[in-house]
C-alpha cells in the first residue's frame, strides 16, 4: 500500500460528506424546524419620522424626487438603524417594462435601497411574488439590476420562505402563509407603484402587499378582497410607504401594456401612515379616497387616516 | 484507444445534457446551440422531408453525420449517441458480467432495418413515427420529462432540508438560488405521462439481461440507417489472419454481436468501432483503417429477405391508418405551442423530443399521452389550467429542432391567436355567487384586454341589491394565451376555460386605444351599459344592417359596433362604424343625411333629427339614438360629446369637396364612389366607366342649375378615358349623343332625360368632369 490519494480515497469520502449532508437536510425537512420559526404579526418599531405625507414633483429624475420626499419627511437615518435588515418591497408583478409603469420604477427602489445602506443598514433585501414567471418579471421590469447594483440582495422567493402566521384583529384573512424576510425585518418599506385595478379601481400601498402571501392568492379576490387586503396591514404593518406615481397606470391596470394608458406625473409621495398615503395616490389618480373601498375599512380599523396630520409639497 | 472512446463518450453526454439543462429560462445558450443533438439525426431529416415534401434545412447537420459515417462507418453509435452512452452506462451497471455477447437469443439484427423501412414508408404517407422511434427522440424526451425533473425534484428537497441547519443552510441557500437563476426549470415541473415515459426507458435498459445494447443491435432505426451507409465507409475493423489464433474473445465481448464465430469476420453495417475487440485481442490482430481490396470478403450481410422487406412495408402501411385516423387530435380543440402554425404541417414536423416542454416557464406545455389519438402521441400541447402561455415569451419556437414549432420574434407571437377563451356561467362566481372575482380580467395580457367586466346590479342572498362585475371575452382581442384559465380561482374545471385554435391565425392589429371597442365603455357616466358591446367585422355587416350594407361597403367599411346603454327606464343605443378612412367617414354620412337635420356640435360634422344624432369624426361614423320620456336632444348630445372626446382629435374636411362648385351647399353633397351611389345623379347601370374602384371619388349636388356631378380624375388621359366609357355606358342606356356647342362637350338623350357633359378641365388636384341631368 501506498500512500497516494486514490479515486477510491476520494470517491468514499465524497460519498460519506454527501452522505451526512443529506441526512442533515432529512433531518432538517422532517424535523419542522423550519415551521416551528412561525410568527405572529410583525411589530413596529418606533421611528423619529415626521408624521404627514411628504410629497416632491417636478424632478425628470426618480431617485432625485425620492430622496427629495425621504428627506422632507427627516431622512432615512430617522428609520434605519446600523446593522438593520431592510426589507425594500416594490410591485414586480407583471413581465413589463418600465416604461409600461405596471412595476414600481427601478430607480426609485435603486434609491431607497441605497438611502437605507448608507444609513446603515446590514442588508437591503428586494423581492416580490410575481404574477408572471419571476425570472422574467424581476428582468424586464429593469428593478432587479438596479437593486442589485444599488447593493440590495434581490431574490426569487423559495416557497419554503413562506410561514403560517395569525392575524389578530383581522376580519377575514384570519390566518395566511406570508413571508418570513418580510416578517423578520427591522424595517419594511413599502413602494409601491400607483396604478388603476379592475377590482378595486386603483392600487398603491396597501395592495402592494399581497406581494408578501404565499398560497392560492387568487382567492383573495372573490368576496372580501377589500377586507383581505387591509388586514394584511396588520401582519406587516410598514414603516414607510413610499408612492412611486413618477409614471402611473390610468386605464387596463393592473398589467397595462398599452404606452396610451401611461400618464407621468413625475411625482413620489411618501409617509409613514399607510392609509394616508393610499388615500393621497387616490386623489393624485383621480378618484375620492372614500370610493376605494379598502382604504375605507382600513381607516376604519383604525390603520391610519385618510386626512393627513401634515401635507407638505416641495418642486424638485 | 478505449479510454479515448470513454473520454469522448462522457463529453459528447456531458455536452448533451447540459444543452438539454439550460433549455430553460433565460437560455444562457441560444436555441440553435440547445438543439443540436436531435438535429444530428437524419433518419429525422429524411422522415420529415417524406412527410413534409421539403427537405427541412434545419436538419442539415445529419448530412455532416451521413459524410462522417462514410468515411469512419457507424462511430455515431458507439461514441456519440447519448442514447447508447447511457446504455452502456445502464448495462454496465445492471449486468456487470455479461458472458459471451455473440449468443443472441433472437437473432434480429435485421429487425432494425423492419423498423427504419416501416417508419420511412410510414413516413412518406405523412404518418409520422420516426418522432417517437429515433433514439435521438427518445433519449431527450426521457431525461427532459423525468429525470431533469426528478433530479431538479430531489435538489430542492435536499437544499430545502438543509435551510434550517446553522452554517449549511445559508450556504446551501446559496448554491440553490445560483441553480434556480440558471440551470432550473423556473417551477418545479411535473408531466403527466412521466411514468410511462420512464417506464418505456426503462424496459429498453432492462432488455440487457437479453443482450447488451439490445436496442442498438436490434431495434434502432437511426442505427439501421447509419448501418446502410457504414456499409460502404472507408474505415473497417481489419483482422490480421495470420496472427489470429481464433480464440473468440472479440467475439464474445462484442457489444454489438457483430463478429462472427472465428473473428476474422464481420457482420456488415453492426460495428460501431467501439475499439473492444481491438483491446481484447491477445494478439494484436485487430486493426482499424482503410479497408484493403477484398475487404468485403471477410464480411457477412445483414439482410432483410423479400419477405421481411415485404412485411416491414406491410407494417408502415397498415402504421398510416391507425396513426392518422385516431379521433380526438382535430376535434379536441387542443391548444397547441404558437408557432405550431397548422395542424397537420405541426404533426409532421414535430420530432417529440420534448424540449419544448423542458423550456416551457410555466410548465403548461405538456406531452398528449393518448388522449389526443395515436397520432397525438408525445406531441406537446397546453394544459391552461397547468401553465398559460407567456405573453412575452417566445423560448419554444426557438430551441424546437424541426421547426415544428416557428421562431417568431416577440411581437408576432403576441398576435398569434392560438385559442380563444370561454366564459362558463355555471362556474363563473360573478354569476353562481354574486360575488366579485376580476382574477382573468387582471391577468389578461392583451393591452386592450381581451377579458373586460361587465357592471351588473343583483339581489345576494341577504336580499341586497348590489352592483357587481362580470366577465365577458372581447373574441377580437383574445389570443388564447389561458392565463385566464390557470389562475382561476374556481377549484376544479376553470369557470373560463380556452379552446385551442387551429390554424394558428395572426391577430388582425389590435384595434387600439382608438380603436372601436374603447369607444363604446362599460359605463358613460351613470349610463351603465346593459349588455356586451357586439362587434361586426368586415364581412359580417349583413348580420347587423340587412338591407343596406351595400352602400357602406361602397364607401369603404372596416368593421362595426354597437351597445345598448341604460339608466332607469330610459335607453340610448350607440352604432359606431369604423369606416375604411375619413373620406369613407364623409361619404356614408353624406349620403345618409343628404335630407338635413338640425346641426350640433360633435364631431368633423354631426346631424341631428327626431330622437337621432348622427356624427362623423376621422374615420368613425357614429349614431346616437335615445328612447325614453326626457328631452331628448341633450342627452343624445352628451353622448356625442363623449365618444368624440374618445375619438380623439377632429379632422379637416376632406379634401374632395373642393371639386363643389361655388353656389353648391357642401352640406348636402353626396360623395360619389360607385355605381349605387351614382343612382343619386342618374342609374347607370354596375359599369365602373369612372375607376371608382381605383380610387376615383366625386360629389353630386344641388345648386342653382339644377342637380349636378363633378368627378376627379388624376390626369386628363384618366378623364378621357372615362368620358369614352362613359358614351358605351350612356348608348347602352338608350341615350343619343350630340356635340354641345354651349358647352363645348356632349350632349346625351332620351325620350324623357337630357344629361350634358362638359368639356373636361382641370381643376384643383386633378381633371374634372361634370355631368348635368334635366
Amino acid at each position: 500500500m501506498n500512500d497516494k490519494y486514490t479515486r477510491r480515497d476520494f470517491i468514499g469520502k465524497a460519498a460519506v460528506t454527501g452522505l451526512a449532508l443529506y441526512g442533515m437536510s432529512f433531518a432538517g425537512c422532517k424535523s419542522g424546524f423550519s415551521r416551528t420559526l412561525a410568527q405572529g404579526p410583525r411589530e413596529r418599531r418606533a421611528n423619529g419620522l415626521k408624521k404627514g405625507v411628504f410629497v416632491a414633483r417636478g424632478s425628470s429624475d426618480p431617485a432625485k424626487l425620492t430622496r427629495s420626499a425621504v428627506d422632507a419627511a427627516g431622512g432615512m437615518g430617522k428609520l434605519v438603524k446600523r446593522g438593520d435588515i431592510v426589507v425594500v418591497k416594490p410591485n414586480i408583478g407583471w413581465d413589463r417594462s418600465p416604461e409600461q409603469a405596471a412595476n414600481t420604477n427601478p430607480a426609485v427602489v435603486a434609491a431607497l435601497v441605497a438611502m437605507a445602506l448608507e444609513a446603515g443598514a446590514k442588508e437591503v433585501k428586494v423581492f416580490d411574488r410575481s404574477c408572471n414567471s419571476d425570472r422574467r418579471t424581476y428582468k424586464r421590469s429593469g428593478i432587479a439590476a438596479a437593486a442589485e447594483k444599488a447593493g440590495a440582495k434581490v431574490s426569487f422567493v423559495d416557497e419554503s420562505r413562506y410561514v403560517s402566521v395569525t392575524i389578530p384583529g383581522a376580519r377575514a384573512l384570519k390566518e395566511w402563509m406570508l413571508n418570513r424576510d418580510a416578517l423578520e425585518c427591522n424595517v419594511f418599506i413599502n413602494v409601491p407603484i400607483l396604478k388603476d385595478h379592475g377590482a378595486t379601481r386603483m392600487t398603491a400601498g396597501m395592495k402592494n402587499l399581497m406581494g408578501i402571501a404565499g398560497g392560492e392568492r387568487g382567492a383573495w379576490h372573490v368576496g372580501e378582497l377589500d377586507q383581505r387586503i387591509a388586514d394584511v396591514q396588520l401582519a406587516i404593518k410598514p414603516d414607510l410607504v413610499v408612492i412611486d406615481a413618477f409614471r402611473i397606470l390610468t386605464a387596463h391596470g393592473p398589467q397595462g401594456g398599452s404606452l396610451d394608458d401611461v400618464k407621468e406625473l413625475k411625482t413620489i409621495a411618501v409617509s409613514t401612515d399607510i392609509v394616508a398615503a393610499d388615500a393621497y395616490a387616490a386623489k393624485l389618480f383621480g378618484v375620492d379616497p372614500k370610493d376605494i373601498k379598502h382604504i375605507r375599512i382600513a381607516e376604519e380599523m383604525g390603520l391610519g387616516s385618510m386626512k393627513p396630520v401634515s401635507l407638505k409639497e416641495i418642486n424638485v | 484507444m478505449i479510454r479515448f472512446r470513454r473520454i469522448t463518450q462522457l463529453v459528447s453526454l456531458f455536452l448533451f445534457l447540459l444543452f438539454l439543462t439550460f433549455t430553460v429560462y433565460p437560455l444562457i445558450l441560444p436555441g440553435e446551440v440547445v438543439n443540436f443533438y436531435v438535429q444530428l439525426s437524419p433518419l429525422e431529416a429524411i422522415a420529415t422531408w417524406l412527410n413534409t415534401g421539403r427537405f427541412i434545412t434545419m436538419f442539415l447537420y445529419s448530412a455532416g453525420l451521413i459524410a462522417l459515417t462514410l468515411v469512419f462507418g457507424r462511430f455515431f453509435c458507439g461514441w456519440i449517441c447519448p442514447m447508447g452512452i447511457t446504455l452502456d452506462a445502464t448495462d454496465r451497471a445492471l449486468r456487470p458480467s455479461h458472458g459471451d455477447d455473440s449468443k443472441e437469443p433472437l437473432r434480429w439484427k435485421r429487425a432494425k432495418y423492419g423498423v427504419l423501412i416501416a417508419t420511412l414508408f410510414a413516413a412518406y404517407f405523412e404518418a409520422n413515427l420516426a418522432g417517437w422511434l429515433d433514439p435521438l427522440s427518445i433519449i431527450t424526451r426521457t431525461y427532459s420529462q423525468v429525470v431533469l425533473p426528478s433530479v431538479e425534484f430531489l435538489s430542492h428537497l435536499f437544499f430545502r432540508g438543509l435551510y434550517p441547519i446553522p452554517v449549511a443552510g445559508p450556504l446551501a441557500e446559496r448554491a440553490h438560488s445560483l441553480l434556480k437563476a440558471t440551470a432550473f426549470a423556473p417551477q418545479q415541473q411535473m408531466f403527466h405521462g412521466m411514468a410511462a415515459t420512464a417506464l418505456i426507458f426503462l424496459a429498453i435498459t432492462l432488455l440487457v439481461y437479453l443482450n447488451r445494447r439490445f436496442w442498438c443491435r436490434f431495434l434502432c432505426p437511426l442505427g439501421a440507417l447509419l448501418a446502410l451507409v457504414s456499409r460502404v465507409s472507408l474505415f473497417k475493423r481489419v483482422v490480421d489472419a495470420d496472427r489470429c489464433v481464433k480464440c473468440n474473445k472479440c467475439v464474445k465481448n462484442c457489444r454489438m454481436g457483430a463478429i462472427l464465430e472465428g473473428g476474422t469476420q464481420d457482420y456488415l453495417g453492426e460495428c460501431i468501432e467501439c475499439f473492444t475487440c481491438q483491446s481484447v485481442c491477445p494478439k494484436d490482430a485487430v486493426s482499424f483503417r482503410a479497408a484493403p481490396k477484398g475487404a468485403a470478403a471477410a464480411t457477412a450481410r445483414v439482410n432483410l429477405s423479400r419477405r421481411g422487406f415485404l412485411a416491414a412495408t406491410g407494417l408502415g402501411l397498415a402504421a398510416v391508418p391507425m396513426v392518422r385516423l385516431s379521433t380526438g387530435l382535430r376535434q379536441r380543440g387542443v391548444i397547441r405551442p404558437p408557432g405550431a402554425g397548422d395542424i397537420d404541417r405541426f404533426m409532421q414536423t414535430c420530432v417529440r423530443c420534448g424540449a419544448c416542454l423542458r423550456v416551457c416557464p410555466t410548465n403548461g406545455l405538456q406531452a398528449s399521452w393518448f388522449e389526443n389519438g395515436v397520432e397525438g402521441l408525445w406531441s406537446p400541447e397546453l394544459i391552461p389550467r397547468i401553465g398559460y402561455c407567456e405573453f412575452n415569451c417566445t423560448l419554444c419556437g426557438q430551441i424546437c429542432p424541426s421547426g415544428a414549432i416557428k421562431k417568431m420574434d416577440e411581437k408576432t407571437k403576441q398576435l398569434t391567436i392560438i385559442g380563444l377563451a370561454a366564459v362558463d356561467h355555471n362556474r363563473c362566481i360573478p354569476w353562481t355567487r354574486e360575488e366579485n372575482c376580476i382574477v382573468c380580467e387582471e391577468h389578461c395580457p392583451v393591452p386592450q384586454k381581451a377579458i373586460r367586466l361587465m357592471p351588473a346590479t343583483v339581489t345576494n342572498a341577504l336580499g341586497e341589491k348590489i352592483e357587481i362585475k362580470r366577465p365577458y371575452i372581447v373574441k377580437t382581442e383574445c389570443i388564447g394565451c389561458g392565463i385566464c384559465e390557470t389562475k382561476c380561482p374556481v377549484s376544479g374545471p376553470a369557470a373560463i376555460r380556452v379552446a385551442g385554435a387551429m390554424p394558428q391565425e395572426r391577430k388582425r392589429k389590435s384595434v387600439g386605444q382608438s380603436g372601436i371597442s374603447s369607444l363604446l365603455p362599460d359605463a358613460f357616466g351613470a349610463w351603465k351599459a346593459t349588455e356586451a358591446a357586439r362587434t361586426f367585422e368586415q364581412d359580417k355587416l349583413f348580420d347587423f344592417i340587412n338591407g343596406g350594407a351595400e352602400i357602406y361597403y361602397e364607401y369603404g367599411f372596416t368593421r362595426a359596433a354597437n351597445r345598448e346603454y341604460a339608466k332607469g327606464e330610459e335607453t340610448v343605443l350607440i352604432d359606431v362604424y369604423e369606416m375604411a378612412g375619413a373620406e369613407s367617414a364623409f361619404g356614408i354620412f353624406s349620403y345618409e343625411q343628404a335630407y338635413g337635420g338640425e346641426d350640433c356640435g360633435a364631431g368633423d360634422s354631426c346631424s341631428y333629427s327626431s330622437g337621432q344624432l348622427v356624427f362623423r369624426q376621422g374615420a368613425y361614423y357614429v349614431k346616437v339614438n335615445y328612447d325614453g320620456a326626457s328631452k331628448e336632444k341633450p342627452i343624445v348630445e352628451d353622448f356625442a360629446r363623449r365618444i368624440s372626446e374618445l375619438i380623439g382629435d377632429k379632422t379637416a374636411p376632406p379634401s374632395v369637396l373642393s371639386i363643389l362648385p361655388a353656389g353648391a351647399d357642401a352640406k348636402k353633397a353626396t360623395l360619389v364612389a360607385g355605381p349605387l351611389t351614382i343612382r343619386g345623379f342618374y342609374p347607370m347601370g354596375d359599369a365602373d366607366w369612372a375607376g371608382f374602384k381605383k380610387g376615383v371619388r366625386g360629389l353630386f349636388y344641388a345648386d342653382a342649375q339644377g342637380v349636378g356631378m363633378t368627378i376627379r380624375f388624376a390626369d386628363d388621359a384618366a378623364v378621357n378615358a372615362a368620358a369614352a366609357a362613359l358614351d358605351k355606358v350612356l348608348a347602352g342606356l338608350g341615350f343619343k349623343k350630340a356635340a354641345s356647342a354651349e358647352t363645348g362637350g356632349a350632349v346625351y338623350k332620351n325620350e324623357s332625360v337630357v344629361i350634358t357633359a362638359a368639356a373636361p378641365y382641370k381643376g384643383p388636384d386633378g381633371w374634372l368632369l361634370t355631368l348635368r341631368v334635366k
